[in-house]
């Protein structure tokens, strides 16, 4: 029987296991019972099944350990069978190196079981899974980077999760990346940072749960349980040792690891009060983040940082008179705040000491000091310690805020009118777990708060641009929609049950998104590459015709050797547009921190550039003008023998770059909008079309109707001029720079704010009609003109005759 | 030779659209024969809901049965307990006795389906009235919405689920719900044992009972009307699986674990009984989408079965030593929970995997 039990442990499915072990547990799952594979009827089992049985079993013998001490010692030789198994079997040659490992932690395990030593054996047991963790980790990884998928995905399925819990759902960000890498939507090195940064965020969840709950189990006196989150928590340090030794250094390192093995060595003594050994540790994992943050997360925690910290003095000031506490809610607030602020920035701290490192001291150390100062401060006043005066207070926060902006990255501080409702959002967070532990007063200034921030930022736009919207949140917040009741309010007056104060705490998050949708500067990604592309033809367009024109009369075979400077040029200026685009990006990431109020001046210089473009076309100025220009340059430059290639080829770069440089210009508004990606996608296509276009024209000499085809791209300049002038006179709007007059009873569909840059406001209407008018009108103008000087040259050619 | 080539272009042109029109019915065929399968797996998880459903709403019948059964016998005595027991005390035996055992029967039938009703978002509002739901007392999040109006007029005020309100008053652990005075030795061990400090409150019982049965008959119509889709399984898994710990937790309170102080539910079966009759809806929600997951991952599928069915085992096992009179200490409990935990983890984070490989559009936050 025990045979026939370990040969099913290790080659049978774990199912056909657990019923041949307890025949009398056989799960009741008929009719509806679960498969076995068609192919197999018991199907070897996988890698992460065979460690997760073996962890199972070590569970089980340490449960039965004191009290079925047979038992006990069945599931210990199970795992044991097992660990060799994962060692001999497993296919991967690399765990043999572990065998002596194994071996080590199978006597200790032992020699724990046959002791009744349930400590040890707890100790041993987490040793020994943490161990396996970390040979699962580098596997995995080693795998991905070696295109190994098969052996990557057997690797990737032994792992310990961030526990789930009612509250807390199951991340899949690593198996996402997998799956985008397989349908080669993203890079192998993206996959492999995607996969690292969902291990170790992973693992550092495991471990800041264990060290969370290690304090509760010792005040409960469960020491078996003590003896095991402490080396669990070594072990997951072990996990992560190589990404802190890479942020913090040798040195740290080594001070971290021991702070770990003294917390273990104690735990394992029942009467060690754990207390300085648990401080030591978190003193060490003090701003150290495993997984770094996405550029969006740093953007985030960044507009948190300084939106708490700018809450922090507001609560102060109305909570503290003088030196005296008035109102201890208020500081209670200013400490949240306070405490909110320190969580952000550690969540920063690292990798800004990252890029900081070298520096002495190091502002990002600084901060951090400047930062527990304050707290400390606010604290003290909490307590009623001591009360920093009101002006001393401020001034220490706004001191913090110059230092954060001159230290912060431009990027991360990047926050568009999505930020206000961010922290509205964190601030119902405290409503409703104040409401949850049923502390109404906290509840209800929570409440207060977020509608304060939301009354003095967002609600004001969003009364222009959706007021019924801003009445429905104003509703939700107050009394209910149109009086019903169900507002916040009132449901935390009447004391009402915390899943009324949710529901419409839910409405508010839904009526959020909305505004989110209109306050945002967000376009149609396909738009705007729509926008790029169309661009990115028309102005290639005019470059070849151009060169088409410029070559026209090198046709000759004693004049065809001069193509060659001109081609030469054209492809110098190419290159030069990329470089401008780079240093325009270099530039524009100097002004990333204004935002939304650098968009505003770009879109702007991006309207005219368009209407330069527009008037160009309209008035043939540009054809007749440009061309005779550049003929009579060519002329000139044919004529010298001296220079005669350099000239050709500053022709060359001149009549294509001065096309480059307007596209970048442009197109700089549209990254603002959209991100780099998006853009490049429309650059791409609009490249490939204009590629197309050349090739017909130099290689088949294929005459096009050239007029035509820039009287259709006119036309949709002309759309992409519409939407941009829409858009900008929103970004104006948004940030205070031009003045918003609502169109009384109108609402558009949000698609018409996306794709055509439409918002009901009279400004943003009327500009968009006056924009095209203002081309069609110069056009006219212009028609006149060229009817005029026609006249007059008509005039004075009779008078000659 | 010439007329070979053209034979053969004969042949591939006539071969040619045949072949593509075959290869195009051969994968219409394959598609819909996949879809139908997956539709099949899907309508067993209905299958299986009804049918339990179907059970449930008998057995509350019979509980509300035995109910009124007691009721009346008390009425008869114009509700003088004493009297009542005195006179005719096999009666109220045999009558309590009779609800005991639908109560018996209904509640764990309920807990093979509660993953389900619980996970679904259209049929969640049984599970907080039914089984999951707190009383307003208690507070929080989970106070079952209801009030509970008795024959003699009286209200209670949301006194917190239904099978909990009528275990409480069979098994007499809610002094609101008991009637001192009489000693029913229901296993006639002559011991004074649990649910025999005194006699249930007949207007309380009756309330009850009725009240579990049209929510059971309410359950079985919003079960008929249900029609499962691949996201409602992937989502109800994901949200149930992970509530072992909130199971074990009830356990470690309740009378099985705790020495004193004990919870007035779930003193009537153990909650571990209760944690592997979930686990039984989850396998059974899990069959429903199985060979999806099996096409895609049969490894990952292989781990979630073996997942299921060794969680289900574990617990079984443990509540077999219960049975058998092992009485785990509060350490011993913790440690069942946190590794009931660590397997529901494991598992409920490959069913998320899962659903991610499938593409399967989750419910919000799950």
């Amino acid at each position: 029987m025990k045979k026939l039990l370990l040969a099913t442990l290790l080659f049978g499915s774990s199912l056909s296991y657990a019923q041949t072990l307890k025949p009398d547990l056989k799960p009741d799952l008929k009719p509806q019972s679960l498969k076995q594979s068609p192919t197999q009827k018991t199907p070897p089992m996988n890698l992460a099944e065979k460690a997760e049985t073996l962890r199972q079993q070590l569970s089980s013998a340490q449960l039965d350990l004191v009290f079925d001490p047979q038992s006990a010692k069945a599931s210990f030789d199970q795992a044991k069978s097992l660990a060799g198994s994962l060692a001999k079997n497993s296919g991967v040659s690399s765990l043999n190196s572990y065998n002596k490992s194994f071996d080590k932690s199978f006597t200790a395990l032992e020699q724990a079981l046959n002791q009744k030593n349930e400590l040890q054996f707890a100790s041993e047991r987490a040793k020994l899974w943490t161990s396996l963790l970390k040979q699962s980790n580098q596997k995995t990884l080693e795998a991905l980077s070696q295109n190994d998928l098969p052996a990557f995905e057997r690797w990737f399925a032994l792992r310990d999760y961030r526990q789930a819990s009612r509250f807390v759902r199951p991340q899949a960000s690593g198996t996402e990346a997998l799956e985008a890498f397989k349908n080669h939507e993203i890079s192998k090195t993206v996959a492999l940072e995607r996969v690292r940064a969902d291990l170790l965020d992973g693992y550092q969840a495991r471990l800041n749960e264990v060290l969370q709950q290690l304090p509760q189990s010792q005040k409960q006196g469960y020491t078996v349980q003590v003896a095991e989150l402490a080396s669990l928590a070594s072990g997951y340090f072990g996990i992560l040792q190589s990404t802190y030794q890479v942020q913090r250094g040798p040195a740290q390192t080594k001070a971290a690891t021991l702070a770990f093995s003294q917390l273990e060595g104690q735990a394992r003594n029942k009467n060690t009060d754990l207390t300085p050994a648990l401080n030591q540790v978190s003193s060490v994992l003090q701003g150290f983040r495993a997984a770094p943050l996405s550029s969006e997360e740093l953007s985030r925690r960044t507009g948190q940082l300084n939106r708490f910290l700018k809450l922090v003095a507001v609560e102060y000031t109305r909570g503290v008179d003088g030196q005296h506490v008035k109102k201890q809610l208020e500081v209670q607030e200013a400490l949240t705040f306070g405490n909110g602020a320190i969580s952000a920035y550690m969540d920063l701290q690292s990798t800004l000491e990252s890029q900081q490192a070298g520096q002495k001291p190091q502002p990002a150390q600084i901060i951090s000091q400047n930062l527990k100062q304050i707290t400390s401060a606010l604290e003290q006043a909490y307590t009623g310690e001591a009360v920093l005066p009101v002006n001393q207070l401020q001034a220490k926060v706004q001191d913090l805020q110059n230092l954060l902006e001159q230290t912060l990255p431009s990027a991360w501080q990047q926050g568009g009118s999505g930020s206000d409702l961010e922290v509205i959002a964190s601030i119902l967070d405290q409503m409703e777990t104040a409401s949850k532990t049923g502390n109404s007063e906290l509840a209800e200034s929570a409440r207060l708060e977020a509608y304060a921030t939301f009354e003095s930022g967002s609600e004001a736009k969003l009364r222009y641009f959706d007021p019924e919207l801003a009445l429905r949140i104003e509703g939700l917040f107050w009394n209910g929609i149109e009086g019903d009741g169900n507002g916040l309010a009132k449901l935390i007056a009447q004391n009402k049950p915390s899943s009324e104060i949710l529901a419409v705490r839910q409405r508010l998050d839904s009526e959020f998104k909305g505004a989110a949708k209109i306050l945002g500067t967000e376009t149609s990604p396909t738009a705007v590459a729509t926008n790029a592309g169309v661009l990115v033809f028309r102005e290639g367009l005019e470059a070849v015709l151009i060169l088409a024109a410029l070559m026209a009369s090198f046709k000759r075979p004693e004049n065809r050797h001069l193509r060659k400077p001109l081609w030469a040029g054209s492809a110098a200026a190419f290159a030069f547009s990329g470089l401008t685009w780079w240093a325009m990006q270099g530039l524009l990431s100097q002004f990333a921190k204004y935002g939304e109020k650098l968009e505003a001046v770009v879109s702007v210089l991006a309207i005219v550039v368009l209407l330069v473009i527009m008037n160009w076309f309209f008035h043939n100025i540009y054809w007749t003008g440009q061309l005779s220009k550049f003929h009579q340059q060519k002329q000139g430059i044919s004529k010298r023998d001296m220079g005669q290639v350099i000239g050709l080829v500053v022709l060359g770069f001149t009549s294509v770059y001065r096309e480059g440089f307007e596209t970048v210009l442009f197109l700089q508004s549209l990254i603002l909008q959209s991100g780099n990606a998006v853009v490049l996608l429309g650059t791409s296509i609009g490249l490939i079309l204009v590629g197309l276009i050349g090739w017909i024209i130099f290689a088949l000499q294929t005459k096009l109707p050239h007029k035509k085809m820039l009287s259709a791209t006119g036309l949709m300049i002309c759309m992409v001029l519409f939407m941009m002038v829409g858009n900008t006179t929103h970004v104006l709007q948004l940030v205070g720079w031009f003045p918003i007059h609502p169109v009384a009873g109108v609402h558009f569909p949000y698609w018409l704010n996306q794709w055509f840059g439409m918002f009901p406001t009279w400004e943003g209407l009327l500009l968009q009609i006056l924009a095209p008018m203002i081309i069609i009108g110069s056009y006219f103008a212009a028609e006149g003109l060229k009817r005029v000087k026609l006249d007059k040259r008509m005039q004075d050619s009779k008078v000659n005759a | 030779m010439y007329s070979d080539i053209s034979e053969k272009n004969v042949l591939a042109r006539a071969v040619k659209p045949r072949a593509v029109l075959a290869l195009f019915l051969g994968a219409l065929s394959f598609s819909l024969a996949l879809g139908a399968a997956q539709a099949e797996d899907l309508s067993s998880i209905k299958n299986y809901l009804l049918e339990r459903a179907t059970q449930l709403e008998q057995e509350t019948a019979q509980v509300s049965k035995a109910a009124d059964a007691y009721f009346d016998l008390l009425e008869t005595k114009n509700f003088d307990y004493v009297a009542v027991w005195k006179a005719n005390p096999s009666q109220v035996l045999k009558t309590l006795g009779a609800a005991r055992a639908a109560w018996l029967q209904a509640s764990p039938r309920y807990e093979t389906i509660e993953g389900i009703v619980a996970g679904v978002e259209m049929l969640s509002k049984h599970d907080v009235l039914l089984d999951a739901g707190v009383s307003g007392q208690e507070g929080g999040d989970g106070v079952a919405p209801y009030d509970l109006t008795l024959p003699n007029g009286k209200k209670l005020e949301k006194p917190g689920n239904l099978f909990g309100v009528t275990e409480s008053t069979l098994w007499v652990s809610e002094s609101r719900f008991t009637v001192q005075g009489s000693k029913p030795d229901y296993n006639r061990n002559a011991k004074l044992d649990y649910g025999e400090a005194g006699l249930p409150d007949a207007n309380v019982l009756k309330a009850g009972a009725a009240r579990l049965h049209l929510q059971a008959q309410a359950l079985l119509t919003d079960a008929k009307k249900w029609q499962p889709q691949a996201s409602d399984v992937f989502g109800a898994l994901i949200a149930n699986v992970p509530t072992v710990s909130d199971f074990i937790e009830i356990w470690k309170n309740s009378r099985f674990v705790a020495n004193t102080g004990a919870s007035r539910d779930f003193g009537a079966i153990s909650r571990l009984r209760d944690i592997t009759d979930n686990v039984s809806s989850w396998q059974a929600m899990y069959s429903g989408v199985q060979s999806q997951v099996r096409a895609k991952d049969s490894a990952r599928d292989a781990r979630i079965v073996a997942g299921l069915s060794d969680l289900k085992a574990y617990i079984q096992k443990r509540y077999s030593s219960e049975q058998k009179g092992r009485r785990y200490t509060p350490q011993e409990a913790e440690q069942i929970k946190t590794e009931a935990q660590s397997r529901a983890t494991r598992i409920v984070n490959e069913i998320k995997q899962a659903a991610v490989q499938l593409n399967v559009q989750l419910p919000k936050g799950r």
